[in-house]
């Protein structure tokens, strides 16, 4: 018993032992799909896009923050339709900031978290709103399995799990995982949040934005793996080093150092390859396992003008990867990273 | 001379005045509080349940943890781990907030046997940010209520005072 203990906390340690390092370059063919700047009429151009997502049918949805609104695109980039506007009725999204807002279940239903007065809201493909239900926390991310159960990663400074699970009729169902940091306090309620993502088996990807970690939980909430990646140099300044640790967070839960965001969104394909992008240049790959199969950065078609917050591609296997700008409103594609 | 009157007049008008709608304020929460119903599982509406001594409601209007109505959750429950005796309330907005908002709420939150759902209308014209706290006697009159920009130690420290006179 003893000795497994001890094997739990030399992992835990090994993984409390952040790795900052430089990593390399890499090159993807980005394409543009959708470009905000050239349509001439005003109902098409994205205004601080939050979240996108892929359904199986390679429809991309956006949440348009600036414009409090779903934006429907085909596969291409081909304005479909919107929804969920300000004069939409009980249906109206509200902007909430830069969270990584949207879902679509196999059906292509859509699933918004809108932080603001935390709710959940569900549309029809079509966009026609189904329903919605109240939250007791804005959420950071939203994730939606086979079982079209809704896994949501709460932003609060409580000591709270992880994970909460909702059906999609809005009753809550279980919650999960462990934070990084246990304590409340603003300094952990940061170091706490996280993205999430299902694939293909309603296993559930967890990546922090603060902190270089991916969890697999099994679709009951079991921690199945924990994997580490490396944080990009730039995004740690060598004063801070010797504080960037979890040992130093749990001392000091609220204090009010900001810690940089790393991870910026994750998403996985029909294979089980996951994406997380990172500080906007960044990727890292890994395996349906959790285990990182690669990192580096990548050039933007506007040689790094771009600011892109969102990596978004489907279950569907043959669907590219996205990357949503949320400056420019640009949405790109590649075949694969 | 004249003027030290006519300034001593208007001072003496302006702490009248402030005091009269101070007053004034009080009463309409008071009357439009009477009208503050409690929705049970069955949909009826029923008054508020009161405590033998003093029970504190909360009306929320909105809520979350990530924000101010989630600072008042939090007073909250700091009142009733230091006066477990206290009746607290909590009430959720049926404008707002569904059966199934409120269950989920009493899965996940603490206080979960003091979280109702109501109509809370009557009183919409009095809520700050979302929220107003009341703290009624045994007869369901309005003793103190919070007034707008206070903060919420303020509000902590009035409500503990309170609560320390009545048990004396």
């Amino acid at each position: 018993m003893n000795a497994i203990l001890s094997i739990t906390l030399i992992y835990r340690l090994v993984l409390a032992l952040q790795v900052i390092s430089s990593i390399p370059e890499g090159q993807i063919r980005l394409s543009p799909v959708y470009l905000s700047s050239q349509p001439k009429d005003a109902r098409l151009k994205l205004a601080g896009p939050a979240a996108i997502v892929v359904g199986r049918s390679g429809n991309v949805y956006v949440f348009d923050d600036g414009n409090s609104r779903i934006v429907k695109l085909d596969p291409r980039g081909k304005f479909i339709a919107e929804f969920g506007q300000a004069d939409s009725g009980p249906g109206a999204v509200r902007p909430g900031g830069l969270n990584d807002s949207i879902a679509v279940d196999q059906d292509e239903n859509v699933y918004v978290s809108e932080p603001g007065a935390p709710r959940v809201s569900i549309f029809g493909s079509d966009g026609r709103f189904l329903r919605s239900f109240r939250l007791p926390f804005p959420s950071t991310s939203i994730a939606v399995n086979r079982k079209r159960e809704i896994f949501l990663t709460p932003d609060t400074a409580r000591p709270t799990e992880l994970i909460y699970v909702f059906s999609d009729t809005g009753k809550f169902l279980r919650r999960f995982g462990e934070r990084l940091i246990k304590s409340p306090g603003s300094l952990a309620r940061n170091i706490n949040i996280a993205v999430a993502a299902c694939d293909a088996n309603d296993n559930l990807f967890v990546a922090f934005r603060s902190w270089p970690l991916i969890r697999k939980y099994s679709p009951e909430g079991e921690l199945i793996s924990e994997n580490q990646f490396t944080i990009p140099s730039e995004l740690i300044p060598d004063s801070q080093r010797k504080n960037y640790s979890l040992d130093f967070f749990a001392k000091y839960p609220d204090s009010a150092f900001i810690p940089p965001l790393i991870t910026h969104s994750i998403s996985i394909n029909g294979s089980g390859t996951g994406y997380l992008l990172l500080n906007a240049h960044s990727i890292v790959v890994f395996a349906p396992s959790g285990k990182v199969s690669k990192q580096f950065h990548f050039r933007a078609p506007r040689d790094r003008a771009n600011l892109f917050i969102r990596v978004a591609t489907s279950l569907n296997a043959k669907a590219p990867i996205y990357f949503l700008d949320t400056h420019s409103g640009e949405i790109y594609a590649t075949a694969n990273l | 001379m004249l003027i030290r009157l006519t300034l001593l007049l208007i001072a003496t008008l302006f702490i009248v005045n402030c005091h009269l709608s101070a007053v004034s304020r009080s009463n309409e929460v008071a009357n439009s509080f009477a009208r503050v119903k409690i929705t049970t599982a069955t949909g009826d509406s029923v008054p508020l349940p009161l405590g033998n001594a003093l029970t504190i409601v909360n009306l929320f209007d909105e809520f979350s943890t990530g924000c101010p109505t989630g600072n008042r959750f939090e007073a909250m429950e700091r009142l009733h781990s230091l006066r477990p005796a206290a009746s607290i309330l909590l009430i959720f907005s049926e404008k707002h907030f569904s059966t199934q908002d409120i269950e989920n709420f009493k899965a996940i939150l603490p206080m979960s046997e003091s979280l109702v759902k109501g109509d809370i209308e009557a009183v919409r014209p009095h809520l700050t940010s979302g929220k107003l706290l009341v703290v009624l006697d045994s007869r369901g009159n309005v003793i103190w209520h919070e007034e707008p920009g206070m903060n919420e130690q303020q509000v902590l420290n009035e409500i503990s005072n309170l609560l320390q006179t009545t048990s004396n």
